[in-house]
């Protein structure tokens, strides 16, 4: 084992939290190699410092005060602003977000209003155009769903105003 | 028009989340010590805590561990209020606190067969000790506790912190790594001192 594959896991060896295999391999790279040999004497160092720190104890009082916040506060739940004055969260700006970019396609500003016998020449000549690229997209690329477009016909001229 | 957040906890609650945490209570408070550096912010996380687990201990999952349960909400708690407040004080150890309302903090009774001069070196250490554990990244700092101050077992810490096992094993290590670099020096001059 290299030094470069044994020093990340020198603490996990000093808490013999490695599976047999590796604290073998580990032992054997420690018994030829100082300087991890050092390392590990600095993690076992950290780790029996911070195990002797005194033990620290709030007051007597601390307690007590503590659990009966905690009472008082659950019993009396948290005020909330009310829905309106409240911070949007991320996932209802998003879904506010999508429905207006939605709205929008399906209805762009400043389209004027046509009446149902212009939206129907429009969609006419729409139509025509799409069929007119078809046909010259037919020309170089064969399409396979012969019946589709004369379906799309079909379709318009039911449409269309009588 | 102003919401609640839910029914309040039973009275038979309390009984149990007190008689749970009670248990653990020390241990608790220890960490949030080590965590925060000072007893007012210790006092203060745990309260926070408290208040944030008796709120949702319906979710405690009964046969499951209490203690790694709460140990995951400070962990939660401590982060919300690193965000909140970023700047943690440091505070050495040797300080005599006094307490708001008059009575000092408890400390462990020092070791009787230590001499003051080998007792002061303990203190001097133990400052270092601490300001070192409080200048490591926080979520090093957790683990770093929970292992070597509560002497949690890497799976134990890793359920408590809600991290999987190679993680707590990449913070320890990284946590203690910089612990050492920043004591060592200190460690390598006192024992020149002595000489």
């Amino acid at each position: 084992m290299k030094c470069s594959k044994v020093a990340p896991i020198l603490s996990a060896y000093l808490d013999e939290e490695l599976a047999p295999w590796q604290m073998w391999r580990v032992a054997q790279h420690l018994g030829r190699c100082e300087e991890c040999v050092g390392q590990l004497a600095s993690l076992s160092f950290v780790r029996s410092a911070l195990g002797g720190l005194e033990q620290p104890a709030p007051r007597a009082c601390f307690w007590p005060r503590a659990y009966a916040r905690a009472a008082k506060t659950a019993t009396h739940p948290e005020v909330r602003r009310p829905m309106l004055l409240r911070r949007p969260s991320l996932a209802w700006a998003t879904t506010a977000a999508a429905a207006v970019a939605t709205l929008l396609l399906a209805f762009p500003a400043g389209q004027p209003d046509l009446t149902p016998v212009e939206t129907a020449r429009g969609r006419e000549a729409e139509l025509r155009s799409m069929v007119k690229e078809h046909a010259s997209l037919k020309a170089t690329t064969p399409f396979p769903e012969e019946g589709r477009i004369a379906y799309i016909l079909t379709e318009d001229e039911d449409d269309s105003p009588q | 028009m102003v919401e609640s957040r839910g029914a309040p906890p039973p009275d038979r609650d309390l009984e149990l989340f007190q008689s749970l945490m009670t248990k653990h209570q020390d241990q608790l408070y220890r960490t949030a010590y080590r965590m925060t550096g000072n007893p007012d912010d210790a006092e203060d996380l745990v309260q926070e805590v408290l208040v944030e687990a008796f709120r949702s201990f319906h979710r405690f999952q009964r046969g499951t561990y209490f203690d790694r349960w709460v140990y995951r909400i400070m962990s939660h708690t401590f982060i919300d209020r690193l965000r909140r407040k970023p700047k943690v004080a440091l505070e050495s150890l040797d300080e005599e606190h006094g307490g708001r309302d008059g009575d000092p903090y408890r400390r462990e009774p020092a070791d009787p067969g230590a001499g003051p001069e080998e007792l002061a070196l303990r203190r001097e250490l133990g400052d270092k000790v601490q300001e070192a554990l409080l200048r490591i990244p926080e979520e090093y700092r957790l683990v770093v506790a929970l292992s070597d101050i509560e002497g949690l077992s890497y799976e134990e810490i890793s359920r408590a912190v809600g991290c999987p096992i190679g993680t707590v094993r990449s913070r320890l290590h990284r946590g203690r790594s910089l612990m050492a670099q920043k004591l060592m020096p200190y460690v390598n001059e006192r024992d020149h001192r002595k000489k």
